[in-house]
């Protein structure tokens, strides 16, 4: 999956140094890495075209549903697949989540060396959905 | 007409007058026909009459020598008599020489009427109706002082007809005077004050219960009297006499038979001419079914004042206006005013100014027919403090269905609002808790979470790494570490929700051969580690497919074949599935996890399922947990509505089983 890449939302510096290590060591991807919201819109607003957004939920300031709201107001990444990674497992959760647009939810903690996998499975589980 | 000479008006008058004596067509009677008698032998004729003229016809209420009942009227000479003036008498000493009468049939039939002379009887009131009268066959002459002496007859006569009349009204009245006697239950007494003779109406009888007809005595009418009773009507008797005055008294009186009645007595005198008390006039009313129902209302009446004044409760009656007219004392308890001093005001002053204008709406609809509403108000206290009260009013409305009062009962409310302020605290402090809480949970779950993202996370990828044998021992126990600790904290966020009642169940079809094929793989590794056996068997009665929350359910089987891994050193853990039927298309299924492990003392056992217990204090320290596990199996299992259980021998190992009704698809 070379040239695949993901920008990572989290305000946490260690899950985004354990995502951006996750994906380079497996090759599953190369991993563009956000502290903040307002940082992940400004660096879309500046051209960034990610194949996927990886979203943390519970973030200071604005939440991944912020963030999520502010993605769809660019036009460029109305249908950029965003999956949201959350430390709630609770299923009503999940399901709101869902509502909101993600094509999928990565439970925290959440194997690294299966991340990759795990995207990816999603992401054909949505496009599959999508075509049926 | 006959009656010539008369005008009709005179005649009708006449008439009535004849009437009104109720003498016509009556029999015979021996004091007439006396008189009759007398006259036609004092005469020396052969017949004499008692005659009365009628509309079209003289009947004749005594005849001497005469058969006939009654004759034509313009036939009579009657008719003409009575035309002569009052207390007349008409002469017709030969009537075949009398051109008015020569004639007449009665004159010229044979051994027709020569002589007659009738005296007219005069009414007190000046009509004349009829005569006293003699005839003969013969002509005869009449002086004038015969015909005085037939005037005085005929006085004699109409003496006798009037005395008829008056007797017949005085019975008359009498009757009357009876019926209403019996119908308003009043009866009368006289009391001849010179002679001390006392008579008694009818109705004197029915009412003190003697007999009709046996004499009664002034001491047998006493007798019905209490003794306290008697002493008074004597007075009142004697004041009556002495002082004219008119008086009344009420007594309870026992009849000779023991009935107990209410009677009303009264009485007055009477003075003769020179102003001598000649007799006590008196009536006595029976008033006992009258003085019942004053009495039932006066109890009521009595009883609701009692009520009223003993109530903590304020009771009020109200004008639809809004002003009292009633306050039951009450109130000063409730409002520091005495109930004289509200009287008349209009409720809405004693309402604290944010209430009053709905109590005025409340006001009007009761005015407009609402029947009635209940308000939480506060009242304004004379010392202008305020209190909370409940009022609940009611209207009165009268048969057009307008409102023509209000009843109004105010009852201090303020303890109970006290204690509902202090329960809506108690609750919102609660529900503000819960939600602390649950913020808490969330924020803990994340704040825990995510460093053992990062701890698990990192320690995973040391572990994909080639390592020294002591950097891979320190990897391996770093990832350990972290999953018991994300087991212990989902464990508490897992029993915090069940506490708060947050888990629902799934209601899906699943197959349980596939939840233990699944439980087991997870677990197999860890069992193998130990070098333990592990079986797993399922009765064929366990049907394919039933109904529930497959996750739940491997939740509690894991938690049971964790445990067991956990405190077996050797042997084995083997799990076993059966089901059997209940009604209404479910299916009891029961799942035990057998291990040959170190079992538990029975007493300790009671308490496994208990949170935060574990059979050994030490336990936790040797095998680690949170002792969480066994307490949200209990819970979940409970929630599906099953139960759960464990037979152990110290030493030899345990069973834990748990039983579940689940539902069959249709």
């Amino acid at each position: 999956m070379a040239g695949f890449c993901i920008l990572h939302v989290d305000d946490d510096e260690n899950i985004r140094a354990l995502t951006a290590l996750a994906f380079t060591l497996t090759g599953d991807g190369e991993v563009r890495s956000a502290a903040s919201g307002v940082e992940a819109l400004e660096a879309l607003g500046e051209g960034l075209q990610p194949d996927l957004i990886l979203l943390d939920v519970m973030m200071p300031d604005m939440d991944g549903p912020a963030v999520l709201a502010g993605v769809r107001e660019l036009p460029a990444h109305r249908d950029t697949p965003i999956i949201f990674m959350t430390a709630q497992t609770q299923d009503h959760e999940v399901a709101r989540l869902m509502a909101l647009g993600a094509v999928g939810v990565v439970i925290k903690p959440f194997d690294p060396m299966t991340l990759g996998q795990q995207v990816r499975a999603l992401l054909e589980d949505h496009s599959d959905d999508r075509s049926a | 007409m006959t009656a010539a000479g008369s005008s009709s008006e005179a005649e009708r008058a006449r008439l009535e007058a004849v009437r009104a004596l109720r003498i016509l067509d009556t029999p015979p009677e021996p004091r007439f026909d006396r008189l009759t008698r007398l006259t036609a032998s004092l005469f020396g004729v052969p017949t004499a009459l008692v005659s009365l003229v009628d509309g079209d016809r003289q009947w004749f209420k005594s005849r001497q020598g005469m058969d006939l009942v009654e004759t034509r009227r313009e036939d009579a000479f009657c008719s003409r008599a009575i035309q002569s003036p009052p207390h007349g008498v008409m002469i017709v000493p030969d009537a075949s020489k009398d051109p008015r009468f020569a004639d007449n049939p009665m004159v010229t039939a044979p051994g027709g009427v020569r002589f007659y002379a009738g005296a007219v009887l005069t009414t007190s009131s000046g009509h004349n109706i009829g005569t006293l009268c003699i005839k003969d066959r013969v002509p005869r002459t009449f002086s004038e002082a015969d015909a005085q002496r037939l005037r005085e007859l005929a006085d004699l006569v109409i003496e006798q007809i009037e005395l008829t009349g008056e007797r017949h009204e005085a019975g008359e009245k009498r009757r009357l005077l009876e019926l209403v006697e019996a119908v308003s239950r009043v009866g009368h007494w006289r009391l001849q004050v010179d002679t001390g003779e006392v008579t008694w109406s009818d109705e004197v009888y029915r009412i003190y219960g003697f007999p009709p007809d046996q004499p009664l005595s002034r001491e047998a009418v006493s007798a019905v009297y209490t003794p306290e009773d008697r002493a008074e009507r004597d007075a009142m008797m004697r004041r009556v006499i002495e002082d004219g005055s008119e008086e009344e008294f009420e007594a309870t009186i026992v009849r000779p038979d023991g009935e107990r009645r209410r009677v009303v007595a009264s009485a007055l005198r009477q003075l003769d001419r020179d102003g001598r008390v000649d007799a006590v006039f008196g009536v006595v009313q029976d008033i006992t079914e009258r003085h019942t129902a004053m009495d039932h209302l006066r109890r009521s009446e009595a009883r609701y004042r009692l009520l009223a004044t003993h109530m903590d409760d304020v009771v009020t009656r109200l004008r639809p206006d809004g002003r009292s007219s009633y306050i039951s004392p009450a109130v000063k308890s409730l409002l520091g005013y005495r109930p004289g001093e509200m009287a008349g005001r209009p409720a809405q002053d004693f309402v604290h100014p944010d209430d009053r204008l709905e109590l005025l709406k409340a006001f009007r609809k009761l005015s407009a027919g609402l029947r009635r509403c209940t308000l939480q108000q506060r009242a304004l206290r004379k010392d202008g403090t305020s209190v909370w009260v409940e009022t609940s009013f009611q209207s009165v409305i009268d048969e057009a269905g307008a409102t023509v009062e209000i009843i109004a009962v105010i009852r201090d409310i303020s303890e109970r609002r006290h204690l509902e302020e202090e329960l809506r605290e108690a609750r919102d402090r609660a529900e503000a808790a819960s939600d602390a809480k649950s913020r808490f949970l969330s924020n803990m779950s994340h704040e825990l979470r995510t460093p053992l993202t990062s701890v698990i996370g990192f320690s995973r990828i040391l572990q994909a790494r080639e390592l020294g044998p002591v950097e891979r021992q320190c990897a391996d126990r770093i990832n350990l570490a972290g999953e018991i600790l994300l087991t212990v904290i989902n464990d508490i966020l897992d029993y915090s929700k069940l506490e708060a009642g947050a888990v629902s169940l799934e209601q899906r079809p699943f197959d349980i051969r596939t939840v233990l094929k699944e439980a087991g793989e997870i677990i197999l590794g860890q069992i193998e580690e130990k070098g333990l056996w592990y079986s797993q068997d399922v009765a064929e009665a366990v049907p394919p497919t039933m109904i529930g929350d497959p996750g739940r359910l491997r939740q509690i089987l894991l938690n049971f074949l964790g445990n067991a891994a956990k405190f077996t050193g050797r042997g084995g853990v083997s799990v076993t599935v059966g089901a059997t039927p209940l009604p209404e298309n479910r299916t009891q299924v029961r799942i035990a996890v057998s291990d040959t492990g170190v079992g538990v003392e029975p007493e300790a056992a009671k308490l496994l399922f208990e949170r935060f217990v574990q059979a050994d204090q030490s336990t936790s320290r040797r095998f680690g947990g949170t002792g969480l596990g066994l307490a949200i199996s209990r819970e979940l299992v409970e929630l599906m509505g099953g139960k759960v259980g464990v037979e152990s021998v110290p030493g030899q190992g345990s069973t834990f089983w748990f039983e579940v009704p689940l539902g069959l698809p249709e």
